[in-house]
C-alpha cells in the first residue's frame, strides 16, 4: 500500500500547523520576560522556528519528487491495545500498589494480545507478583 | 595513576562483579528474545538501577548493552531471525551454517567474535577519551555549540532516512529539553502550571517510553499482522562435527581483528551505529574473500565479521560521550540518563571530578568482555531455548516493567502518564520515519546546547562576524554543513537503522 500525496501534506501541513501554534500561541502565553538576560522564549521560539523551516523544506521536497513511499501496514489496534494495558497498570499501581500491577498488567496485557489460555496467564502473574512481593515488601 | 588503580580496584569487588554477571546474564537473556531490542533493555534495566552505587549502576547497564549484542546472534544463527536489528547481517552466514549442522561453530564464532570485538573498542576508550577529554577543555563555548550542531547533523543524517527529518526530531528533542525552569532566569518555561514540570520532563520516563513501550507497540504491530516467516525447521545444536576449535579459531582470526578496527572506527563516529559497523565489516571481508569462501551460503568468517564489528561500536561509541559529553549513540544517551540518576554529568570534566569512576567504568567494561565470554560458553545452548517464549509474553512483560520503572523514579504516577505520552509520540515518530534516536540525542544534549548558545552569544555580542574570531567553530560548521549537503544530495539514503545505534 502506498501513501497518496494527501497523506503527504496532510502530514506537513499537520506539523507546520503545530509548530506555528507553538510559535505564536503556546510559548507566548507559557513564559515570561524572565527579567534579565536572553528572554527564555528565545530558544524555543528558534528551535520550533527551525523545525517549522525544516518540516516545510521535507514535505516541499517529497511532494516534488512524487516518489511513491509505502504505507505503514498496520492500523492503530495494536497501539490502543497496548495504551490500555499501560494505562490499567498505571490506575492499579496508583490504587493498589507496585505487587499489584506487576501481577495483574502481564495478565491483562496478555489478555489484550490474544491469549486465551488461563494457565500460561496465572503462571506470569503468580511469578511477577512473587518476584516484586520479594522485593517491594 | 592512583585514580586508575583505584577505580580498576573498584571494578573487580566482588560487588560490582555480581552486578556485570547479572548485567550480561540478563543482557543474553533479552539479546535472545526476539524483539526486544538493545536500547528497549537499556530503558527498562535503568529503574532497576536506581538502589545500586553509580559504578554498580552503570556497571549493570554496559553488561546489559555488550551482552545484549552478543546473544542477538542467537536467534539470527538458530532461527533466521536477528534478536538484534544489527544482526541481521549474521543471519546471511550464520543461518546456512545450522542448516548444515555447524550451528555451534557459528555461535562460537560469533562469541569469540564479540568479546575480541569488544575488548579491541573497550582498548580504545582507555586510550583515547582522556586525551580528548583534555583537548576538549580547551575548547570555549562558542566551538562546543559547533560541535554539539556537528554530531546532531550527523546523528540526523544516517540514523534515519530523511536529513530533514532527523534534523527536526533532533531539534524537537532540544525543543521539549526546554521545558522546566529557564536557566538563566528561573523563571517557568512551558510548565502548564504543573509543578512536576518544574524540573524539566524526567529523563527517565521520555527514554522508557521513547525506546520501550513505543518499541513494544511496534512489536505487537507485528504480532498482530501474523508474520510466521520466523519460524524454521529446529537446528541440532549438538551435530558431531561441528567443534569450534584451534584451527577454525586461526582461520577467523584475520577477519575478526580487522572487524575489530572497522568496528571501533565506526564507533568513534556519532550516529554511524552497529549496524553500519556490521553491513561495512561484511561487506569489507566479502570484497577480500580468497578462493573457496562463499560469503552467504555459510561461512565462518562472515558470521565472525558482522559479530565483532557489531560489539566493537559499544565501547567505541562511549569516546565522546566520556570525552565530551556527546552521546554518539542511544546507547550512550542511555548511559547518560543513567549516569544523571546518580548525579554523575558526563562531559570533559568527568575525568576531573570522577575519575576513579570513569577508571572504575573502564575496569567494569572489561570485566563484562571476560564475563560475556565464560557466560556465552557456558549458556550457549540453554540461551537457544529462550528463542521460543512468545511475543505474547514479552510484550505485557516489558509493558508492565516500563510502567513500574517509570513510577520507581520519582514515586509519582505523573512520570507514568508522561513515559505513556512519550511512547504515543515514539511510535507516531516511527510511524512517520522520524528518528527516535535522534530526538532523544537532542533531549539529551539540549540543556547542554542552551547553556553553550547563550554563552556563545554573549562572547560574540550576538555579531555573527565575531566567529571568524573563533576558526575551530567555523571550522566544524562547515564540515557540517558539508556533511548535510552530501547527504541531501545522496538521495537522504538512510545507512543504518539508527533506533538501533
Amino acid at each position: 500500500m502506498m501513501r497518496s500525496r494527501a497523506s503527504l501534506l496532510a502530514e506537513t501541513l499537520l506539523l507546520c500547523g503545530g509548530c506555528l501554534a507553538l510559535m505564536f500561541w503556546i510559548i507566548p502565553a507559557q513564559t515570561s520576560e524572565g527579567g534579565f538576560g536572553l528572554s527564555p522564549a528565545f530558544l524555543p521560539t528558534i528551535l520550533s522556528a527551525a523545525i517549522l523551516l525544516l518540516v516545510l523544506g521535507d514535505g516541499a521536497l517529497r511532494l516534488a519528487a512524487g516518489r511513491a513511499e509505502s504505507a505503514y501496514p498496520a492500523g492503530f489496534g495494536a497501539l490502543a491495545r497496548l495504551l490500555a494495558v499501560a494505562g490499567f497498570g498505571a490506575l492499579v499501581l496508583g490504587y493498589a500498589g507496585i505487587v499489584a500491577s506487576a501481577a495483574v498488567t502481564p495478565a491483562a496485557g496478555m489478555l489484550a494480545l490474544g491469549e486465551r489460555r488461563p494457565l500460561p496467564m496465572l503462571a506470569t502473574s503468580a511469578l511477577l507478583g512473587g518476584a516484586f512481593w520479594l522485593v517491594f515488601r | 595513576m592512583s585514580d586508575l588503580l583505584l577505580g580498576f580496584g573498584d571494578a573487580l569487588t566482588p560487588v560490582t562483579v555480581l552486578f556485570v554477571f547479572l548485567g550480561v546474564l540478563l543482557g543474553y537473556v533479552i539479546g535472545v528474545l526476539p524483539g526486544l531490542n538493545r536500547p528497549a533493555a537499556l530503558a527498562i534495566a535503568i529503574p532497576l538501577s536506581y538502589y545500586m552505587t553509580p559504578l554498580s549502576a552503570v556497571a549493570f547497564l554496559i553488561g546489559i548493552a555488550k551482552a545484549s549484542g552478543a546473544g542477538g546472534a542467537t536467534t539470527a544463527v538458530l532461527i533466521n531471525v536477528p534478536g538484534e536489528p544489527n544482526a541481521a547481517v549474521t543471519c546471511l552466514d550464520g543461518y546456512p551454517l545450522a542448516r548444515k549442522g555447524k550451528a555451534r561453530q557459528a555461535l562460537q564464532a560469533a562469541l569469540y567474535g564479540s568479546v575480541i570485538g569488544d575488548v579491541v573498542g573497550t582498548l580504545a576508550l582507555i586510550l583515547l577519551a582522556r586525551p580528548l577529554a583534555q583537548f576538549a577543555l580547551k575548547i570555549g563555548p562558542v566551538e562546543m555549540t559547533a560541535l554539539m550542531l556537528l554530531a546532531l547533523t550527523f546523528i540526523a543524517a544516517l540514523a534515519g532516512k530523511s536529513l530533514l527529518r532527523g534534523l527536526a526530531a533532533g531539534l524537537f528533542g532540544m525543543l521539549v529539553a526546554t521545558i522546566g525552569l529557564d536557566i538563566e532566569s528561573g523563571t517557568p518555561r512551558m510548565t502548564f502550571d504543573q509543578v512536576d514540570l518544574l524540573d524539566g520532563v524526567p529523563l527517565l520516563a521520555i527514554t522508557v517510553g521513547m525506546l520501550a513501550l513505543s518499541e513494544m507497540v511496534i512489536q505487537a504491530d507485528e504480532l498482530f499482522s501474523q508474520r510466521e516467516d520466523a519460524v524454521a525447521a529446529p537446528v541440532r545444536t549438538d551435530a558431531s562435527g561441528d567443534r569450534f576449535g584451534w584451527g577454525e579459531f586461526r582461520h577467523v582470526l584475520p577477519t575478526i581483528l580487522r572487524s575489530s578496527a572497522i568496528g571501533t572506527a565506526i564507533g568513534i563516529i556519532p550516529g554511524l551505529g552497529p549496524s553500519v559497523a556490521s553491513f561495512a565489516s561484511y561487506g569489507f571481508a566479502k570484497r577480500f574473500a580468497r578462493p573457496g569462501e562463499r560469503y552467504g551460503e555459510g561461512e565462518l568468517k562472515g558470521v565472525a565479521a558482522a559479530e565483532t564489528a557489531d560489539n566493537a561500536v559499544v565501547p567505541a561509541s562511549f569516546i565522546p560521550l566520556f570525552a565530551l559529553g556527546l552521546p554518539g549513540s542511544v546507547s550512550a544517551a542511555i548511559l547518560i540518563a543513567a549516569l544523571t540518576v546518580h548525579g554523575v554529568i558526563p562531559g570533559p570534566r568527568l575525568f576531573e571530578e570522577h575519575a576513579r569512576l570513569v577508571y572504575g567504568i573502564f575496569g567494569t567494561m572489561i570485566v563484562a568482555a571476560l564475563l560475556m565470554l565464560v557466560v556465552g560458553r557456558v549458556g550457549l545452548v540453554a540461551f537457544a531455548q529462550l528463542t521460543r517464549v512468545p511475543a505474547a509474553v514479552i510484550i505485557p512483560v516489558v509493558t508492565m516493567l516500563c510502567v513500574v520503572g517509570a513510577y520507581l523514579e520519582t514515586h509519582s504516577l505523573f512520570a507514568v502518564w508522561v513515559m505513556i505520552a512519550f511512547a504515543v509520540l515514539g511510535y507516531l515518530m516511527h510511524r512517520f520515519d522520524y528518528s527516535r534516536v535522534t530526538f532523544l540525542i537532542g533531549f539529551v544534549i539540549g540543556p547542554q546546547f542552551e547553556l553553550s548558545l547563550r554563552q556563545t552569544l554573549i562572547i560574540t555580542d550576538r555579531d555573527p562576524a565575531a566567529l571568524l574570531a573563533h576558526p575551530i567553530a567555523l571550522a566544524i560548521l562547515a564540515i557540517a554543513a558539508l556533511g548535510a549537503l552530501f547527504s541531501l544530495r545522496g538521495g537522504s539514503r538512510a545507512l543504518s537503522s539508527g533506533d538501533a545505534a
